[in-house]
């Protein structure tokens, strides 16, 4: 049987977005085929390894495994909404340069979306918390220590520059 | 940057890949994207109200819902392909956990984060949401829906264990009205063509509940224990969940005689599922015996 067209109307990093797609089209070819935001990677297409994290509403999904037509309504952040207008990094995307947080780069967008979406629901997360909420991303170069410290150092950044 | 080399590998992925289920692309971002093992076009359905649901699934030979569609995908991925999905995201009133007379009723579009953040579930029923906290990553947590994790029928999730040695019932929308199924009665008993709309848990004051994952994906097993009588359930080992019930004092006798014959594969092999059952099972109930759950 033929597939049918849906029509998806959501913002992308602050901006309005419409879009006709393809019932079977996913998120992620939305994201990066379409706006060319090349943030998100495609790596296992099972949703696994998280290379393909966004925000959708805040909560970090597999773009890779999320239709696009389930984006209709929502609000996307992906790694190239995180920046300031001004080019000042988010303070995770500052951590993980400063902590060296990433080897071959290809997990880090995913890992830096787990992350803020970590330290917007809790913005203190001790390493216990960070450990099993970054768990859930696969960095296959096994850089976890340095992915870890990064978010702590971001988390206290952040504590920081509230105070 | 399309170089006679990325030519290469583009060719050598149609060549190695297709008609199996891969596809090239070029984007417009100008970069040669990786590739997607292709999903089948479907047609979408959004039913409104639970009712609708059902009619969309009587009207649709080859139809499946999607919820969450942690599982769905997946499945649809490995070339499980579907005329029809019936997207449950328009559909009001089938998330919500509320208290009721003597039981717990969690909607069945209840994610596991909203089981896991659930203030009502942390009073009345600690032990289920501490173990319903262990299941897959925050990722599926935020998106998979407990809905999901049943009508999935995997024997590796942790979903229709737990609710099986819990007393839970299920309760289905079919065409003729509504249908509960006790949990432990397995995905066979599921009513065909019935929207699954809520879970209910029974609360009792004297109930406990222990679970061990930690030799999955050979073996899961789940305690509840009401005084002296206890429910044993069994994942992974076999094809469905196994759940035994009875008195305390049986258990290890029963298990020898009523467990089905595992199976056996290189992950793990039938003689080792069977006594890791056993050995998991006793260990549950003195650990609950003496109150330490963990």
């Amino acid at each position: 049987m033929s597939g049918e067209l849906a029509f998806v109307s959501c913002t992308v990093n602050g901006v309005a977005r419409e879009f006709h797609v393809r019932a079977e089209d996913m998120l992620i070819d939305v994201l990066r085929d379409r706006l060319a935001l090349t943030g998100a990677k495609l790596s296992c297409d099972l949703g696994a390894c998280g290379a393909c994290t966004v925000l959708m509403d805040d909560k970090p999904v597999s773009s890779c495994s999320t239709f696009a037509w389930q984006a209709g309504g929502s609000e996307i952040r992906t790694v190239e909404g995180l920046a300031g207008a001004d080019g000042t990094l988010d303070p995770v995307q500052q951590a993980f340069v400063d902590n060296s947080a990433f080897q071959c780069g290809y997990c880090t967008p995913g890992m830096i979306m787990l992350a803020r979406a970590l330290l917007d629901h809790d913005p203190s997360p001790d390493r216990d918390a960070i450990r099993a909420w970054m768990g859930a991303n696969i960095c296959r170069c096994t850089g976890y220590e340095m992915i870890i410290e990064a978010v702590e150092n971001a988390a206290a950044a952040s504590q920081e520059a509230g105070k | 940057m399309h170089s006679s080399l990325a030519r290469f590998f583009i060719d050598k992925a149609a060549s190695d890949f297709e008609p199996a289920g891969m596809y090239t692309h070029a984007t417009d971002a100008g970069w040669i994207s990786r590739t997607h093992r292709a999903i089948a076009p479907f047609r979408l359905q959004q039913p409104t109200t639970p009712s609708e649901v059902v009619q969309a699934l009587i009207e649709s030979e080859d139809s499946s819902i999607i919820a969450g569609g942690i599982d769905l995908v997946r499945r649809m991925r490995s070339g499980n392909s579907q005329d029809t999905l019936i997207d449950l995201s328009a559909v009001s009133g089938l998330r919500e956990i509320e208290d009721h007379a003597g039981f717990i009723r969690i909607g069945a579009l209840a994610t596991h984060w909203d089981v896991e953040t659930s203030p009502l579930l942390a009073a009345r029923l600690p032990a289920f949401q501490a173990a319903w906290k262990t299941i897959g990553n925050v990722r599926i947590r935020m998106t998979g829906t407990v809905g999901g994790n049943l009508m999935a029928a995997e024997r590796a999730y942790d979903g229709p264990v737990l609710l099986g040695v819990s007393g839970a019932k299920l309760v289905f929308l079919t065409d003729g009205g509504e249908v509960k199924i006790a949990a432990s009665d397995g995905a066979g008993s599921y009513p065909s063509r019935a929207l699954l709309t809520a879970i209910e848990i029974p609360v009792m004051p004297n109930a406990q509940l222990g679970f061990d994952r930690t030799l999955k994906p050979v073996v899961s097993v789940a305690v509840g224990l009401v005084d002296q009588d206890v429910s044993v359930g069994v994942g992974c080992a076999h094809i469905s969940p196994f759940f035994w019930s009875g008195k305390v004092s049986e258990v290890e006798a029963a298990l020898a005689s009523a467990l089905p014959e595992p199976i056996d594969n290189p992950m793990g092999s039938a003689a080792y599922r069977r006594r890791m059952v056993t050995v998991l099972a006793r260990r549950l109930i003195r650990h609950l015996h003496e109150g330490d759950a963990s």
